[in-house]
């Protein structure tokens, strides 16, 4: 009689989120289990949708510069700096070669500390609160950086159209240097423990599985595709900047597992510091702006570039007065949330909120 | 395992990572974007910083005598983006590093940067304008045999009429 | 920068010879100061689309997005348009589609172009629900971000309440501020029509009308 009860609740829906599955960012899931292990999954969104696109089309292209950078915090370089590619292309504008350097320099900053978080936050997930906090105080170098060169932790305000917003010297960049020495130390540590560590090992390897044809399939981007031997990297595919005057390499993993992509992340942020190293020493000495305050003509135009999360999609279409008429951004986590349906698929629901932070979600790019 | 106990033994021995604020000050960067604060003396009120400001913080309104403006930007408002200061042609506008703005509920209104902004007359035709700073007379000048402390005080007309008059004189007193 | 162009040139020829000899519109190709380069075409109409999309996934493209856009400013125009666009390598490729009947206005139905790229699932369910655009065929139209309550479309009705008061501080918000700094609101500032603090709303030749503040029950 109790076994055959038992049966009978075998299969049940379990709702989880939308507070604080992975990150404190809300996503509700309803998953529909068999026992411990998850048979379907249904992703519900829209919590923290603002309006944003919508607010775009009322200010004017300068404000833009401002209100994209307020998408998300982690990547909050890439949208102002993908926003003005995209204005700059439809008004032909050059940045000179001063400028596209410090947009680089701000870029891989923040990339840096943007996969020193997500890694962090594997390690929470899996209750090892130590390496947690090790890998946030070493992220915490970069947020220094950040803080004492363009004067805010998040919102580092460093692209307008036409150029950047800000200056640099050699003091600063000595800062730089010296910073980025101490977490590449650091991280070359970090990187040995996330890859021989047991427990770790235990908890994210052949978690979350999805194959490089899944990957295709779903258009996925970013470290997510990159984990799964896929090679796509739009500093790589489609060069922008002083991109391709740069060595550094596309980095890709073969486990298409939750591991895999924490692998990813943290050797690209030695790649980072490879490009970082490469700039401090040559920044190019003419000015920083192109043009102050240009006039946008009617037309349309996309960009794209390398967020930390993956190509990041900007299309701007115009109609002579200086707001846009439309402006669309994809973010690299819209693609990758519907793909979590196979990720999930038979996992256990303990490795659900590993698995969601394995995307480095970000539900405020999604919703917008 | 072993290797971690390795990097957590050091993490020990150095001591808290944390700042000890409020107990200590907390060490802030010279470039951290604080506060927004005005030099009343350059603004020429050309509402350059209104128009790039996304969060709609300032707000420039003439007096009701019309012999000036009123120049205000409330904190609560600002996202600290340093437009303003960057699009600014005079460089009236800067940030400072000081982020102590926490205020009770009740004070949020007073947490903003005021400044009446009063117009001269122009020293040619007495229209109320705004003095050019010197500075940026210097710049626009750079090349000229022209004296800018004596157009500074005039307005842009004016300053038309008296730059062509001093370069007619020069070109006139110029030996063939 | 040349080295760009020629990583690029065998994807355009590729993305030429698909194109070229078929009934398609011609293609036009833009490209900017890194010599990344962008292919666009404009379908006249909608029939087409699948076609289009048969091509672009023989070409291995990835999709990128879709955006769906009103071609006019003003709420109250029915013509929308939507922009598909792909990634086939180095090239960034947008197929744009009106989608209203040229001589009545009135909306068309699109089909879903899942069939061909699975991504377009999350893009097609969003304007579904943000433009009210009526798609054939999709696999699972149930709501993305916008609540079930809700009608679709409803965006261009209701305004985000930071677009209502612009973002800022309402007039109300800056009469506060005066009051604790100036003494007094002055004359001048209650006498401004337009909001303050938001300059070029007033100043642009389209503008969009007010909101309509009826409450829906």
């Amino acid at each position: 009689m109790e076994t055959k009860q038992l049966n009978e609740t075998k299969s049940f829906s379990l709702p989880l989120g939308p507070i604080h599955v992975a990150l404190e960012e809300p996503m509700y899931f309803k998953l529909d289990l068999e026992g411990e292990k998850v048979k379907h999954v249904d992703v519900t969104s829209g919590h923290v949708h603002r309006g944003m696109e919508l607010i775009a089309t009322k200010r004017n292209f300068f404000q833009n510069v401002v209100l994209t950078e307020r998408v998300c915090s982690l990547c909050s370089n890439s949208h102002p700096l993908t926003y003005c590619l995209a204005v700059e292309n439809l008004a032909g504008i050059e940045v000179t070669r001063r400028a596209q350097a410090l947009r680089i320099l701000a870029e891989e900053i923040k990339r840096v500390a943007s996969h020193l978080f997500n890694v962090a936050i594997l390690a929470h997930i899996i209750g090892y609160k130590s390496l947690f906090m090790h890998v946030m105080e070493v992220r915490e170098i970069m947020q220094d950086v950040k803080e004492t060169i363009y004067g805010n932790r998040m919102n580092i305000g460093a692209n307008c159209i036409g150029g950047v917003k800000y200056s640099i010297n050699n003091e600063l960049l000595d800062f730089a240097e010296k910073s980025i020495n101490r977490t590449e130390g650091h991280i070359k540590e970090i990187i040995d423990i996330y890859a021989t560590d047991k427990m770790l090992l235990k908890r994210t390897t052949n978690v979350g599985s999805i194959s490089a044809e899944d990957v295709i399939k779903f258009g996925l981007v970013g470290p997510v595709a990159r984990g799964s031997n896929v090679a796509i990297d739009t500093r790589r595919d489609a060069p922008y900047l002083l991109y391709n005057e740069l060595d550094f390499d596309v980095i890709t993993e073969t486990g298409c597992d939750v591991h895999a992509r924490a692998m990813v992340r943290l050797r690209e942020t030695i790649e980072s510091i490879k490009i970082i190293k490469q700039l401090i020493h040559n920044i190019p000495e003419e000015g920083e702006l192109a043009v102050l305050l240009p006039h946008i003509p009617a037309g349309e135009a996309m960009a794209r570039s390398e967020a930390p999360r993956g190509e990041l999609f900007y299309y701007v279409h115009t109609d002579g007065t200086d707001m846009p008429l439309r402006l669309k951004w994809r973010v690299p986590s819209y693609n990758n949330w519907d793909a979590l349906s196979v990720m999930m698929k038979d996992c256990e629901v303990a490795d659900v909120s590993l698995i969601v932070n394995s995307i480095d979600p970000c539900v405020s790019c999604t919703e917008r | 395992m072993f290797k971690f106990l390795k990097v957590l033994v050091r993490n020990i021995l150095q001591g808290p990572a944390t700042e000890a604020f409020p107990l200590k000050p907390a060490p802030t960067p010279d470039r951290f974007r604080g506060r927004v604060t005005i030099n009343p003396d350059l603004c020429v009120g050309c509402g350059i910083c209104r128009h790039v400001c996304t969060a709609g913080a300032i707000n420039i309104t003439p007096s009701d005598d019309k012999k000036g403006y009123h120049y205000t930007v409330w904190y609560n408002s600002c996202c600290l983006c340093s437009s303003c200061r960057y699009y600014c042609p005079t460089n009236a506008i800067s940030i400072v590093n000081d982020w102590h703005t926490s205020h009770v509920q009740g004070d949020k209104f007073k947490m903003a940067e005021h400044h009446y902004i009063p117009y001269v007359a122009c020293e040619g035709c007495g229209a109320p304008i705004r003095v050019l700073p010197a500075h940026i007379a210097a710049k626009i000048y750079v090349n000229s045999p022209i004296d800018v402390s004596k157009i500074i005080r005039l307005c842009p007309s004016c300053r038309q009429i008296a730059t062509a008059e001093r370069q007619g004189e020069l070109h006139e007193s110029k030996p063939e | 920068m040349n080295q760009n162009l020629n990583n690029a040139q065998e994807t355009i020829d590729r993305i030429k010879d698909a194109f070229e000899n078929t009934d398609f519109p011609k293609l036009t190709w833009t490209t900017n100061h890194y010599h990344n380069y962008y292919a666009w075409l404009k379908l006249e109409n909608a029939a087409d689309l699948t076609k289009a999309m048969e091509v672009l996934q023989s070409l291995h493209a990835r999709l990128c997005t879709i955006t769906a856009y009103a071609e006019d400013r003003s709420l109250e125009a029915k013509q929308r348009a939507i922009a598909y666009h792909f990634a086939i390598q180095s090239v960034l490729f947008c197929v744009t589609i009106q989608i209203y009947d040229k001589e009545t206005l009135e909306p068309l139905e699109i089909p879903s172009i899942t069939p061909y790229f699975r991504n377009a699932d999350w893009n097609e369910r969003e304007f579904m629900e943000m433009y009210n655009i009526k798609i054939i065929n999709h696999p699972n139209p149930k709501r993305l971000f916008l609540d079930e309550r809700l009608d679709a479309g409803i965006m261009t009705k209701l305004i985000p309440f930071s677009s209502m008061v612009h973002g800022t501080g309402s007039k109300d918000l800056w009469e506060q501020v005066m009051l604790e700094k100036i003494g007094y609101v002055p004359e001048t500032f209650k006498n401004e029509l337009k909001e303050p603090g938001f300059t070029k709303v007033e100043e642009t030749k389209q503008q969009a009308p007010k909101p309509q503040t009826e409450e829906k029950e």
